[in-house]
């Protein structure tokens, strides 16, 4: 018996002894665990990718204490047994291979975590290096990129220079070539420039969209009052850029002289301009009267004024733009007039009442009427010309077309006109009788009676009123009294 | 009127006083009096300013020349014709004229000897016609105006149509339907001044004559003067003056009436001094009339417009006196 209880004393000795020993051990590995967990929190600060890893680490950690509290109740469980003498030591030996076996398995998992962490570390830094090395060679590159642009630009701005120095002298050379231009004008005399002209006097409206209309709007210091486009020409007047000298028919020779004008231009119709002229020229003014009697002359014009103002490709170029855009009204009109098999149209042209004026044959607005696809219902009669109201019965136009003389005109009063002069018999007229009798007003007013760059403008005014159909217009649909407002162009901008 | 001797140092001022305003008046700025006078002394100026002043020392000019000329006729042909109311545009001679000149431009005549000869026939003719029609209507004062006025017309009409005919070329030849002396120039001023101042000159040396016709051609006739061929030489000189005048500015109506009756009431009715007085007065009317012009409009305005106006108080003022005066 008593060699039985020493000998469980000797067991239960040798098993406080190695639960000691366990203990001390265990407390030495949670001392380096807790070192390793600061380790690890340092780490987790460095760098937030690490934290995955930190939280692996602390729920290792639980886990190892877990362990530790289920050691210390198993250990409890061996003093309740030591305590009550009945324990087995069998049981007391499986414990302790158990808690060996344990023991063993938490030093594996503990390497296996240092050895994760080590790795974590040691490509966490390798990493950092590298993005380092990254990110300095590429502020290198940066900064190698920033000087060449640098000296680029450098480059550009001097390669800018001498490019604007070489147009420069271009330009220079293309005057010298250019200039003298020589032209003969509408009558007949030869008017020569040696030079670009820069300070321009127009005596006409439709001189002056010429003018500007090839692009020498910048070389114009003058025009005559009743100039009213382009809408810039207005601007300058009024912030006096371009001063007024007189009416088209009234030009002052002093306001045209106290502009010191390098070039002056008129146009052939007006009287006065051959005055203005005659005065000028013997002053070394060069004057050039226009051409104004046809369309052809409006181009002969357009390429008289660009050859004159050293826009002679501008010129040509807007011509055939005219050109090509009448030729479009044209084509439409004629496909319409033999889809529909129409015939031509008459119609009358009429720029004054009290006593009726017309534009007869030998003018633009005949050329209008024929490019209209229309014939001119008084073809017979020279240039422009009053005519009775009987003659109106006789010519008996399909279509009366007349130029509102800037409000002094309406469909009203040019009905009650008729009526009045003709009586009941003014219904013997086609146009009255079918109702296409129109008046224009607004600056559709002026396109049909300037001979100038927006003549294609009156054509397609002019097809659209007399061949509504071919633009897929009602012919009951157009206003008597007739406006940019009220009646737009169905091409417009086709020019 | 009041005292003859003052009347033509009286209008030869208001026609100094004309001319400067004249010379002084335009769009062109800084160009006044000081600088025609500078110029005119020989001193050289920019070349702009030297054409602002050669310009408008041409339209007054012009104006003045003008006026002087249809003035003096106005004066010659009423003591002539016996008619107070006569006139080189009451009577057709300007229209004529007009019509005539219109005509040589239609020709394509440029010479301005040839044009003036050509002006010179057709104010003639135009006269002769009128003095036809009027004889034949019984040879009244009235009748004489009727049939100038009837002349006119058919000139101004033949002239409307030559125009018509010639289409866009009209340019130059439609000043001629206008009056106007606005575009001036010193070549057209030293072309037909001589027309005016032979004109002038017949009328001038035929003036002592004239004044004798004062005491009836009878008496005249007694005292030497041939009434028919001194009638021939003022219809000429009267004539010439007109066509000149037209050649310059255009047809320019009532100044003989307003001119020649103005200076009437200043300087009395012997020729000698009514003369100088009708060419001062024509003159000042002209050029005073022009400043007008230059000055109402934003451009040009036609001088017929500012001389009818002021022709006119002239006519009722014949027409009203025309039963007692005596003439």
């Amino acid at each position: 018996m008593e060699r039985v209880s020493s000998l469980l004393a000797a067991a239960v000795v040798v098993a406080l002894a190695l639960s000691a020993a366990s203990l001390v051990y265990v407390a030495s590995l949670s001392g380096k665990l807790s070192q390793l967990s600061e380790e690890q929190r340092a780490l987790a600060n460095r760098t937030g990718s690490l934290e995955d890893v930190t939280a692996d680490v602390v729920k290792a950690l639980g886990d190892v204490e877990d362990a530790l509290r289920g050691l210390q109740a198993s250990m409890e469980n061996v003093k309740a047994a030591l305590e009550s003498q009945g324990a087995a030591a069998a049981n007391l030996t499986d414990a302790v291979k158990g808690l060996n076996e344990r023991l063993s398995l938490l030093e594996s998992s503990l390497a296996e975590l240092q050895a994760r962490l080590a790795t974590v570390n040691s490509t966490l830094a390798g990493e950092v290096a590298s993005l380092r090395e990254l990110v300095s060679s590429l502020r290198a590159r940066l900064e190698a990129t920033n000087a060449s642009i640098a000296s680029l630009s450098q480059d550009l701005a001097a390669l800018q220079q001498g490019l604007d120095e070489l147009s420069r002298k271009l330009s220079g050379l293309e005057d010298l070539l250019y200039y003298p231009v020589t032209v003969v004008d509408a009558s007949g005399d030869q008017v020569t420039l040696y030079k670009r002209p820069e300070r321009i006097v127009s005596l006409a409206p439709s001189v002056t969209e010429i003018l500007f209309a090839v692009g020498a709007g910048g070389q114009v210091v003058g025009v005559d009052d009743y100039s009213n486009y382009p809408p810039e020409v207005v601007e300058a007047v009024e912030n006096g850029t371009i001063a007024r000298v007189g009416g088209p028919w009234t030009p002052s020779l002093e306001a045209i002289l106290a502009l010191n004008p390098d070039l002056v231009i008129g146009v052939a119709s007006i009287g006065p301009h051959s005055q203005v002229k005659e005065a000028l020229s013997r002053y070394g003014i060069p004057v050039v009267l226009l051409p104004d009697a046809t369309l052809e002359d409006v181009y002969e014009s357009i390429v008289m004024v660009g050859l004159l103002t050293g826009h002679r490709v501008e010129a040509a170029a807007l011509a055939a733009e005219i050109e090509e855009a009448i030729y479009n009204v044209s084509a439409i009109v004629d496909s319409y007039k033999s889809t529909a098999g129409t015939g031509n149209l008459s119609v009358a042209l009429i720029v004054w009442i009290n006593p009726i004026w017309i534009a007869g044959s030998g003018t633009f607005q005949n050329d209008i009427i024929v490019l209209a696809g229309g014939v001119n219902a008084f073809n017979e009669v020279q240039g422009w010309a009053s005519v009775s109201p009987e003659d109106l019965l006789a010519a008996n136009p399909d279509v009366i077309i007349a130029t509102g003389g800037h409000g002094a005109i309406t469909y009203e009063s040019l009905m009650k006109y008729l009526e009045d002069m003709l009586g009941d018999a003014a219904y013997n007229i086609t146009a009255v009788r079918e109702d296409r009798v129109y008046v224009v007003h607004g600056w559709y007013e002026d396109v049909l009676t300037r001979p100038g760059p927006r003549v294609h403008l009156a054509v397609e005014l002019l097809a659209a009123l007399v061949y509504p159909e071919a633009f897929g217009l009602d012919p009951a649909g157009i206003p008597h009294d007739v406006s940019p407002d009220n009646f737009p162009l169905p091409q417009m901008g086709a020019g | 009127m009041t005292r003859p001797g003052l009347g033509i140092p009286l209008l030869a001022l208001v026609l100094g006083a004309a001319f400067s305003v004249s010379l002084s008046t335009g769009r062109y700025p800084g160009v006044g009096l000081r600088e025609a006078l500078e110029y005119l002394a020989g001193q050289r100026l920019p070349p702009g300013v030297e054409a602002v002043i050669e310009l408008r020392l041409s339209r007054t000019l012009a104006a003045a020349l003008t006026g002087a000329a249809l003035a003096a006729g106005g004066a010659g042909l009423q003591y002539v014709l016996r008619n107070p109311l006569a006139d080189p545009y009451i009577l057709g001679i300007t229209s004529g004229a007009a019509l005539a000149l219109i005509a040589a431009s239609y020709a394509g005549i440029s010479s301005p000897a040839l044009v003036q000869l050509v002006s010179f026939a057709g104010g003639v003719a135009a006269l002769a016609a009128a003095l036809a029609v009027s004889t034949a209507a019984g040879g009244g004062r009235l009748s004489l105006i009727i049939a100038g006025i009837v002349v006119g017309y058919a000139a101004w009409s033949l002239g409307v149509i030559i125009l018509y005919r010639m289409g866009p070329e009209a340019g130059r030849a439609l000043y001629w339907l206008y009056g106007s002396v606005a575009y001036a120039t010193p070549q057209l001023v030293r072309d037909y001044a001589p027309g005016i101042l032979v004109g002038v000159g017949i009328l001038a040396l035929r003036a002592r004559s004239l004044s004798k016709l004062l005491l009836g051609e009878e008496v005249a006739e007694s005292m030497g003067v041939d009434v028919r061929r001194l009638r021939l030489e003022v219809v000429a000189g009267a004539g010439l003056a007109a066509a000149a005048s037209v050649a310059i500015a255009g047809p320019i109506g009532f100044i003989g009436l307003a001119g020649a009756w103005l200076a009437r009431a200043l300087a009395g009715s012997l020729f000698t001094r009514l003369l100088p007085a009708s060419i001062l007065a024509g003159a000042a009317i002209l050029v005073a009339a022009d400043v007008a012009a230059r000055l109402m409009g934003p451009g040009e305005l036609p001088l017929s417009a500012l001389t009818t106006l002021t022709g006119i108080p002239a006519v009722v003022y014949v027409l009203t006196r025309l039963r007692g005066e005596a003439y």
